[in-house]
């Protein structure tokens, strides 16, 4: 038997109901063997050999994925609070999920397993009020944003990128005509709720307390390649100009796109969202090689409109087995 | 490929992080699972942030050795976008690790799949599995060795013992085996009457080429013996080990645990029991290795003589 069509086949069993019933129950194997070739039925009728290991390995399996799609929450702290202050038994909601998921085995690729499950409690009726909904889109655009940054790294990650705000760059920095981004290690999302004493404690809030309806909007940033994502709300008019910058402008040209606001203020703009490193000016990032400790602006950048860097998540690895 | 001598040392599982005085022991050396500090594969950086500050205090006081349970190391996929390669073979390199252990299953991008998985064993597969494992000790630039399985039951094709599988990979690829007594102890638990042989197996693996041995025990479960890390060593397991230690030259030995509650006498024991357990059995491991070895012949040991 080709070893290669021996483990396709195999993870074809543990993925299909139908296969399993093949495999398992000697009554079901009257029937059309759901498309398998004939090497693929030899496969099946090893595994049907054994029943009671091979039904041990199928359940092993799928107790994994629920364990690991139970710890790939890790990742996105306020899903995980919320599902463990709904009430629900979360084995079965995670057993129902993986099911849902046509038992798919997302290994490695964490964000992915995070993704998928958030996903799926985002269309459940238990966490269909406004300000669940919120948390699951926050965590699915944390989700978003750690896997863009798996493909493909910023130039700068901002806890670097903070540097040449410092006295001794700013000077470098042309501000009439120079140009400035945000850092794709950054992103935001706005709420409907205020969700500011969820958001300040991920690992304890209490998901049915009330929270106001007060549209917010925060910004997702990962300050390093292997540092936890931090959380920052900002003004209505800052994340305004944050997605402005997507694509790289001037101060006269954000100006603009502001509604004509006045230099000294859209300097203050830029100044609070470089504190934070997750806007860049483009000189800056030529000077990328200039490096010092992370100090707040000085000439005429003190941020006006201030961020509250409201809480540091954590990131990790999901449970597993060893052996 | 030459290795250290190191001694007698535990499983750095995430299961006993936060209870166990890890930092408190005078262990020889320190096994690190790799998939457990990882990053995602699908993310940004090495480590995980959470692993960042668990592993440098332990990096900074023991040895620590490399073990890859779900890297794809033997699967059909793309070796360089493995987890193996893409995150494993970094951490070996950051914590300077003396050797790296792999897995004998498959998985592609997979976890839940791999125990379910041994590799099939063949001729083929072995040649195949030989220039992946060669590739990938290249990549470490410290010796690869692989690990015997424990299973439920064998992969469909296999033509070759388990034993002469793993000799013929070693032969073609010049790798190492990390030997687990007790998936030895599981295996003959629940494949004797079908002929498995443990006798038989050490008869035929290449011992010069043991550079590890796993130390570990389980529980009968309906019907079956599992390999589940969740008792003391298993008393039979002990026995192998001063066999192997007499004919054979490992660099360490590595205790496994996988709870923060053992199995002892069919009742769980709590954390304070659990730890008197798990140090209990470390230091029979130490009398193991010194009887075989000599008094100085560890890590720690050498330096206190010295």
């Amino acid at each position: 038997m080709d070893a290669q069509l021996v483990w396709n086949t195999w993870r074809r069993v543990l993925t299909d109901d139908r296969l399993v019933n093949w495999v398992l129950d000697s009554d079901s194997r009257t029937g059309d063997p759901h498309g398998c070739s004939a090497d693929e039925v030899a496969i099946l009728a090893d595994y049907a050999a054994t029943p009671v290991p091979t039904k041990a390995n199928i359940g092993m399996y799928r107790r994994g994925l629920v364990r690991n799609a139970l710890g790939s929450l890790d990742l996105v702290p306020l899903t995980r609070r919320l599902l463990h202050t709904s009430g629900l038994d979360i084995e079965a909601v995670a057993t129902e999920f993986v099911q849902s998921n046509g038992y798919v085995d997302n290994g490695p690729y964490f964000w992915r397993a995070a993704g998928c499950f958030v996903a799926y409690l985002r269309e459940r009726p238990e966490f269909s009020s406004q300000a669940h909904q919120d948390v699951l889109a926050i965590d699915a655009e944390t989700v978003a944003l750690a896997r863009r940054l798996g493909e493909a790294a910023p130039t700068m990650w901002p806890n670097n990128a903070v540097t040449p705000f410092s006295a001794a760059a700013t000077s470098r920095i042309d501000w009439e005509t120079g140009r400035f981004f945000a850092n794709p290690a950054a992103t935001v999302v706005s709420s409907s709720c205020d969700l500011t004493p969820w958001i300040e404690r991920p690992f304890d809030f209490d998901g049915d307390e009330d929270v106001e309806f007060s549209p917010r909007h925060w910004l997702i940033y990962a300050p390093a390649a292997e540092a936890a994502h931090e959380y920052a709300e900002l003004s209505e008019r800052t994340a305004l100009a944050f997605k402005a910058l997507q694509t790289p402008k001037s101060v006269t040209e954000l100006s603009l796109e502001l509604g004509n606001l006045p230099r000294e203020e859209v300097l203050s703009v830029i100044g609070s969202l470089a504190e934070l490193g997750v806007v860049v000016s483009e000189s800056n990032l030529a000077n990328s090689a200039i490096q010092g400790p992370r100090s707040h602006p000085e000439n005429g950048l003190q941020p006006a409109d201030k961020l509250y860097v409201v809480s540091q998540q954590t990131g990790g690895a999901t449970s597993h087995g060893t052996a | 490929m030459s290795f250290p001598r190191l001694g007698v040392g535990l499983q750095f599982n995430p299961e006993l992080i936060g209870w166990f005085p890890f930092l408190d022991q005078p262990f020889d050396v320190v096994e690190l699972l790799f998939d457990s500090v990882m990053s995602p594969l699908d993310g940004s950086g090495v480590m995980s942030p959470r692993a960042v500050d668990l592993v440098r205090d332990i990096a900074d006081k023991y040895p620590l050795l490399g073990h890859s349970n779900y890297g794809g190391d033997f699967g059909f996929g793309d070796l360089m976008g493995s987890a193996a390669v893409q995150r494993h073979v970094p951490l070996a390199k950051k914590f300077n690790v003396s050797w790296v252990a792999n897995h004998c299953y498959y998985s592609d991008g997979s976890w839940s799949d791999v125990w379910s998985s041994p590799l099939q064993f063949s001729r083929v597969e072995a040649a195949r599995v030989a220039t992946r494992a060669r590739a990938l000790q290249e990549f470490y630039g410290v010796p690869l060795a692989h690990e015997n399985a424990a299973y439920y039951r064998t992969c469909p094709g296999s033509d070759l013992l388990e034993e002469e599988f793993l000799a013929r990979i070693l032969e073609q690829s010049g790798t190492y085996l990390h030997l687990d007594l007790h998936n030895l102890y599981a295996n003959a638990q629940n494949h004797s009457a079908s002929g498995y042989s443990i006798q038989r197996f050490l008869g035929t693996i290449p011992l010069d080429r043991v550079i590890t041995i796993h130390m570990a025990g389980g529980r009968w479960i309906g019907g079956q013996y599992h390999d589940l890390h969740d008792t003391q060593v298993a008393e039979a397991v002990w026995d192998l080990l001063d066999d192997v230690l007499s004919r054979a030259r490992p660099g360490a030995v590595i205790l496994e645990y996988e709870t923060q509650s053992l199995y002892c006498d069919g009742e769980l024991a709590d954390t304070e029991r659990t730890t008197d357990l798990i140090l209990s059995d470390i230091e029979r491991g130490r009398k193991a290795w010194d009887h075989a070895y000599g008094l100085t012949s560890r890590r720690t040991t050498r330096s206190e003589a010295a």
